[in-house]
């Protein structure tokens, strides 16, 4: 190991023990610097600025053909003309995709690359976010700025919602659309809004997409959380002490199928304990339907592993 | 998701949200930094009318009293006084005012002040920690630099009107006033029609743009205009056009500095400040005092001037206001 990146992990622990009692040192804040550094680079170059409606906003490239995430307010519509600039300041024009107007989640397409754009990660582990934890977030307020270049801001999250984010990395006008990362360089959020405050900001977390994705990407507008739903299960439970106990279970709905019953405990989903039914619904709705989720249920005949092959949600 | 497990139960993690104190800029994450935080306010001085709602900051820079502070939200030194460490306050002198900086270097009677040992800002990359006393120096505030350094062109300084006709001959009656612009503070109207500027003549709107453009933001111009047949008086603080420009649209901004751009080479960072903590030292989080924040633009940005731009001719300017005294 090269002493550089030692160094580096050994700020890392600091950090994380920093962090159990529940304070920040400054080496703490050395070491959160450092990650959004060696982030930064690949991070700018995916940072897309969004012509559209008379007005300029942000975006994120997140796959290698081209498809940008941005909020809804910024396209307005399926199916619309867009320039986009690049991070380099070349602009293309863009396809405005589906949209979510109910948690302000849109796509747009790039045109077919000549290799691959540059892009980042999205993190679909929605349950790894938790409010305290750093994240850094990129725009191109007033515009796309050749001087000045993209805008960073270091924050923590102040809350994480199903659907929506709240942060302290302070956001204004033409921000709209831009990427939310983790410490990894991984989009956790999109720009949505801003409030008064100056830890007021908040952004669409990756649930809105993840659960509607094939239908953002074939152009549909998305006005009710139901219809992006993702996968169903068609169980209820509560909190009990070693799991999720079951209760009702709808008839001729998956977990009927897949043999599971009232009063069984569901221990571990895709091998995470889960503590909150909200926690269970939040799980289940984050895979599209025809996904299959691993459950370890436990009743009085003791553990079994039980594969459920998610469903559609009843119209009623 | 350390905190999630602890809690445990759904209805605790739904209505999770990060404590005021853990936030970047709250106590718990800034308390690693209290040393930092005496250091900088025994070099700061605040200065306005009254302790308790300073105008703005300043940077102790001798110990014999020079104060370095912003001259384009410091007009005039009526009734201003200067606010020292230890609970004094004294009366101050004007040193140098400059322009093309924005500098104002003012000197009262002391004796033992910390001055600050400025040290060259370099070339720090993006997302690097920096930290200034903030909240009228009640705390220290964190941010990180933001964007590329760079010089901030001039957008002039306007009173925030629209003119009608655009004939360069025609006489000069407003059409539009800018919301929570420099004129509808100053009460103006449309349908106003100006006449004179500071007692110049205005003829023409041609005459208007002239003598707008040898003012800077910052400055008050006493405007003679007639609103139904009636003349009367009143004084307009001029701004950036910039800062006029963005308006009421940036309804989450908590004020910004008059002067906003025209600087030659600028450190953008993105401190939660209010435009009365402009004036104060940036420092990085060694405590070394790299720059003078010099506006504040807007909800997010900050503009400081980097030391290597200004340290050599500050101290020419005070090694004359000694030669002067002698």
């Amino acid at each position: 190991m090269p002493p550089s990146s030692k160094l580096l992990l050994t700020v890392i622990v600091c950090f994380a023990s920093a962090l159990a009692q529940g304070g920040t040192s400054a080496e703490s804040l050395i070491a959160v610097q450092k990650q959004v550094q060696a982030a930064l680079p690949h991070a700018s170059r995916a940072l897309v600025c969004i012509e559209c409606n008379g007005s300029t906003a942000s975006g994120v490239i997140i796959s290698a053909d081209g498809l940008v995430l941005t909020a809804a307010h910024v396209t307005g519509g399926a199916k619309k003309k867009v320039r986009i600039v690049l991070s380099d300041g070349k602009s293309v024009e863009g396809t405005s995709l589906g949209l979510d107007t109910a948690t302000d989640a849109a796509m747009v397409q790039l045109p077919k690359p000549a290799k691959e754009w540059p892009h980042v990660s999205i993190s679909r582990d929605l349950r790894a976010l938790a409010a305290g934890q750093w994240c850094f977030d990129l725009g191109h307020p007033g515009g796309w700025d050749k001087a000045r270049g993209p805008v960073v801001r270091i924050g923590r999250l102040v809350k994480a919602s199903s659907n929506m984010l709240q942060s302290d990395c302070i956001m204004m006008g033409g921000d709209s659309g831009g990427p939310l990362f983790n410490l990894e360089g991984d989009v956790i959020g999109i720009n949505s809004q801003i409030w008064t405050g100056s830890d007021q900001n908040l952004h669409v977390s990756m649930a809105p997409f993840l659960r509607s994705w094939e239908a953002m990407k074939r152009g549909e507008t998305i006005t009710a959380w139901a219809q992006g739903g993702g996968g169903w299960i068609g169980l209820s439970t509560q909190g009990a002490d070693e799991g999720l106990l079951i209760g009702a279970i709808a008839p001729d709905s998956p977990a009927m199928r897949a043999g599971l019953k009232e009063g069984d405990v569901i221990v571990k989903v895709n091998n995470k304990k889960l503590a909150a039914p909200s926690d269970f619904s939040e799980m289940i709705r984050s895979h599209t339907v025809g996904q299959i989720v691993t459950l370890l249920v436990k009743s009085l005949q003791g553990q079994r592993v039980v594969e459920v092959k998610l469903g559609q949600r009843p119209q009623e | 998701m350390a905190l999630a497990v602890m809690l445990g139960s759904a209805a605790v993690k739904a209505e999770l949200v990060l404590p005021d104190a853990e936030r970047t800029n709250g106590e718990s994450t800034l308390a690693a930094l209290s040393p930092l935080q005496s250091t900088a306010r025994a070099q700061t001085v605040w200065l306005g009318v009254s302790r308790d709602k300073p105008a703005i900051g300043g940077v102790i820079i001798s110990a014999d009293g020079y104060v370095l502070t912003v001259a384009s939200e410091l007009r005039s030194l009526k009734d201003i006084k200067v606010f020292l460490p230890g609970g004094t306050e004294a009366t101050p002198r004007e040193v140098k005012r400059d322009e093309t900086l924005n500098l104002l270097v003012l000197k009262v009677d002391a004796k033992s002040l910390s001055p600050v040992i400025w040290q060259p800002a370099g070339q720090q990359p993006a997302a690097s920690w920096l930290c200034a006393l903030g909240d009228r120096g009640r705390s220290l505030r964190i941010g990180v630099i933001s964007a590329n350094r760079r010089a901030i062109p001039n957008s002039g300084a306007v009173m925030g009107v629209m003119l009608k006709g655009h004939d360069e001959t025609d006489s000069v009656i407003i059409s539009k006033v800018t919301p929570e612009g420099p004129a509808e503070k100053a009460g103006l109207t449309p349908k106003d029609e100006l006449l004179t500027l500071n007692g110049q003549s205005l003829e023409s709107t041609e005459a208007l743009r002239r003598q707008l453009g040898k003012h800077q933001p910052g400055d008050v111009v006493k405007l003679r205009y007639r609103r139904d047949g009636k003349d009367s008086e009143c004084e307009v603080r001029l701004e950036s056009r910039s800062r006029v420009r963005m308006g009421a649209d940036d309804f989450a901004n908590h004020g910004t500095s008059l002067r906003t751009d025209n600087f030659p080479d600028v450190i953008q960072h993105d401190m939660p400040l209010t435009p009365q903590d402009i004036g104060t030292a940036l420092y990085d989080l060694e405590g070394h005092p790299i720059g003078l924040n010099i506006a504040r633009v807007d909800r997010v940005t900050n503009y400081a001037l980097p030391s290597e731009v200004f340290v050599k001719q500050i101290d020419n300017w005070i090694k004359a206001d000694h030669q002067a005294k002698k």
